[in-house]
């Protein structure tokens, strides 16, 4: 069980919304996963057509909804993007996401935690996406955000965990909860980044472009729970063979005078 | 993530004393290899490997442990040690220990150093080569307190490029004040982590409390002290228990306090006036086991080995792990200056010149460092 | 008075609220929020905010993205 803020999630498996063929389809993958928690963006209306509320099955299912700041370049407009999502929808819950680069939609670290912490000042549970920078993660904690999600990989790229090492670093220093978030292409990243000791991934284009987006969706939910579950039972290390060299402890068998 | 306790009182609280030290006792050849392999990998090691590191069923894995330990010492600071020198300042104590030659109901010729002597000492230290000092005072607030520190950290501090202090544990706000004075780093060993064995051997005095003790790290923490030294007496307790208590600290302090560097030292219980047999004596061989067990757990800690060995031991020992090590110690204050062995703090096994301990690192391949640029950086030098 | 809703103008013949003005947009309540002159207004208060000619409002909702 996965305790993030005032919320219990039994899945480490969260995911995006975006980029499926159609609304159904994203539905009942997203059920497939088991996911517990899914991410959305805030868009400005269009008056022309009557928007179906595809969120609505979502929250009937009991998934909560983890709005994210995607679109804002600044530390300002994110935090305007926080409060029309916290107006829109009644959770104080916010992903922090600030990509001005529009080719690489990577994070920028200053806006970020310039946002994040005025924004947990204003009370809200702050999930800021960010490289895999072990000391941007420290900095994120001590303002106050309830969780850390470092990337994997650009997103949409499918690349799996490129920034592994650093990871491993970001989990090890963590005092919260650390969610991998992009650049998970397979299932096997996602249980290599649980097995890690990643307390979840988030994964979305993964899902959503796979032809079959629903057996994706069991799959991903499967190798969350695999990774997870040789996490704790404790995995041995790889195997090298020593150098041989001469005794360094030999000395101790000598008689002392 | 990792969720935290609120002190570290509280983490050793809530363990079993004598559950830790079975749990050492149970652990088998398998987790021994499972730790060192995970070592070997890249892996990051936890408290259970550690523990698996220090338990009678690794001693077999010795010479693997060691190979290990090398290499991961290597790969951090280089083919280096750093040499430092403890200035005795005051012999002075208003605690009483039952272990220490300056417990108070010792009848030694107590001194403190006024501040010619003290100048004295510096310039014989001065002369010796050493630039990282460390100040060691008994433990008299009273008489040898902020007031003392406030005057002789200025005269000190100019003449060395890093400054630690192994002083009685002091408050937030003085840990703050002695930061600014230009201290870089605060030692101070909880001696044991076993409560009632603490009780049994801190009679009297300030040290009693045992509690006051066991938080001073986090107050240094919580000011950003650069660097943290801890560790425990050994001998005092089960040997293998105290030093994984020592783990479990550093663990949490490490966790909280990110931005500090730590050092250990692993003081073995040596005779002094007054004399003390240890409840469980450490060889050479665990000793070196120990080293070892640390140094695979956390491959950024500094590892400091002093005097209180034997010089043949030492320089053996230097490549395995240690990365700081004192050398011509004089525990009594003035010894720089002049010798006088009766006021002596413990004896010391090791008191070669500092050019010939130099010597002996060179002859094992290492470069003996006297001044560690990266302490030295940022700090204004008066 | 002539507002901008959402990059589109709008004419209104009389006074409106902006419970008024989302009735003729004929949008679902729920799940919107609405900034007018890039402050937001919080649902609560839509009843009785009176909109002034050349106001730019704009609307936002969840949607599937990210």
């Amino acid at each position: 069980m996965l305790k993030i803020a005032d919320k219990t999630f039994h899945s480490r498996l969260f995911s995006g919304t975006g980029k499926f063929a159609n609304p159904s389809l994203m539905t009942d993958a997203i059920l497939a996963s088991g996911t517990e928690l899914v991410t959305m963006a805030m868009k400005r209306v269009d008056l022309n057509r009557a928007d179906d509320d595809i969120l609505r099955p979502l929250i009937d299912a009991g998934v909560n909804l983890l709005p994210n700041t995607s679109g804002a370049g600044t530390a300002e407009e994110a935090v305007f993007a926080a409060k029309l999502a916290r107006e829109a929808l009644g959770t104080h819950w916010i992903k922090l996401e600030i990509h001005p680069d529009p080719k690489y939609l990577l994070p920028d670290p200053i806006e970020t935690l310039k946002a994040a912490e005025e924004l947990v000042k204003d009370g809200f549970v702050v999930l800021p996406y960010i490289h895999a920078d072990p000391v941007l993660c420290k900095r994120l904690e001590q303002v106050g955000c309830q969780a850390v999600m470092p990337l994997g990989a650009p997103i949409g790229s499918n690349k799996g965990l490129k920034t592994r090492d650093f990871l491993e670093i970001i989990i090890e220093q963590a005092n919260v909860p650390v969610i991998v978030d992009a650049g998970i292409g397979a299932p096997s990243h996602a249980a290599e980044a649980m097995e890690l000791g990643a307390d979840a991934v988030l994964v979305n284009t993964a899902i959503a472009v796979s032809p079959n987006p629903v057996a994706m969706a069991e799959a991903f939910k499967q190798a969350v729970r695999a990774g997870r579950m040789a996490y704790e039972a404790g995995l041995g290390g790889v195997s090298h063979a020593a150098v041989a060299s001469s005794p360094l402890t030999a000395f101790l068998d000598e008689p002392v005078c | 993530m990792n969720k935290q306790a609120e002190s570290f009182q509280q983490v050793l609280d809530n363990q079993d004393w004598d559950h830790v030290r079975l749990s050492i006792g149970a652990k088998t050849a398998v987790d021994v290899e499972r730790a060192l392999s995970r070592s070997t990998g890249n892996q990051r090691l936890n408290l259970d490997d550690f523990m698996a590191l220090i338990s009678p069923a690794a001693e077999p894995y010795l010479e693997a442990m060691a190979q290990r330990s090398l290499v991961l010492t290597q790969q951090r600071f280089g083919k280096t040690i750093q040499l430092y020198v403890p200035l005795y300042l005051s012999n002075l104590c208003s605690n009483i220990c039952t272990y220490c030659g300056f417990s108070m109901h010792n009848a030694i010729r107590r001194k403190t150093l006024d501040m010619a002597e003290l100048d004295a000492e510096v310039a014989a230290i001065k002369a010796l080569g050493f630039d990282h000092i460390l100040l060691v005072t008994g433990e008299s607030e009273r008489k040898v307190g902020m007031d003392y520190f406030r005057q002789a950290i200025p005269r000190i501090r100019r003449h060395f490029s890093h400054l630690s202090m192994e002083v009685q544990p002091l408050a937030v706000e003085e840990y703050a004040e002695l930061k600014d004075l230009g201290v870089d780093a605060v030692l101070v060993y909880q001696e044991t982590y076993s409560r009632r064995t603490y009780a049994e051997h801190h009679l009297k005095g300030q040290k009693s409390d045992f509690d006051w003790r066991l938080a001073t790290p986090e107050r240094l923490g919580q000011i950003g002290m650069n660097k943290i030294g801890i560790g425990a007496l050994i001998g005092l307790e089960d040997w293998r228990t105290d030093c994984f208590m020592v783990a479990s600290h550093l663990n949490f302090l490490q966790k909280r306090y990110w931005q500090s560097r730590f050092s250990i030292s692993f003081p073995r219980l040596r005779p002094c006036t007054g004399g003390l047999e240890p409840k469980s004596v450490m060889t050479d061989r665990q000793l070196v086991q120990l080293i070892c067990a640390y140094r695979l757990f956390n491959p950024e800690l500094e590892l400091s080995l002093s005097t209180r060995e034997s010089a043949a031991f030492r320089d053996q020992v230097l490549p395995l792990g240690i990365t700081t090590m004192s050398a011509y110690s004089q525990t009594q204050p003035g010894g720089y200056a002049n010798a006088e062995p009766a006021l002596e703090q413990f004896s010391i096994s090791d008191d070669r010149h500092p050019q010939a301990v130099a010597e002996a690192i060179r002859q094992r391949g290492y470069q003996p460092v006297w001044t560690d640029w990266q302490s030295a950086y940022g700090r204004q030098m008066v | 008075m002539k507002i901008d809703v959402n990059g589109e103008p709008v004419e209104l013949s009389a006074q409106a609220t902006l419970a008024q003005l989302i009735d003729v947009l004929k949008q679902d309540v729920s799940g919107i929020a609405i900034a007018v002159n890039q402050t937001i207004v919080p649902q609560h208060e839509w009843d009785q905010y009176l909109l002034q000619d050349r106001d730019s409002i704009a609307l936002f909702r969840a949607i599937a993205g990210g």
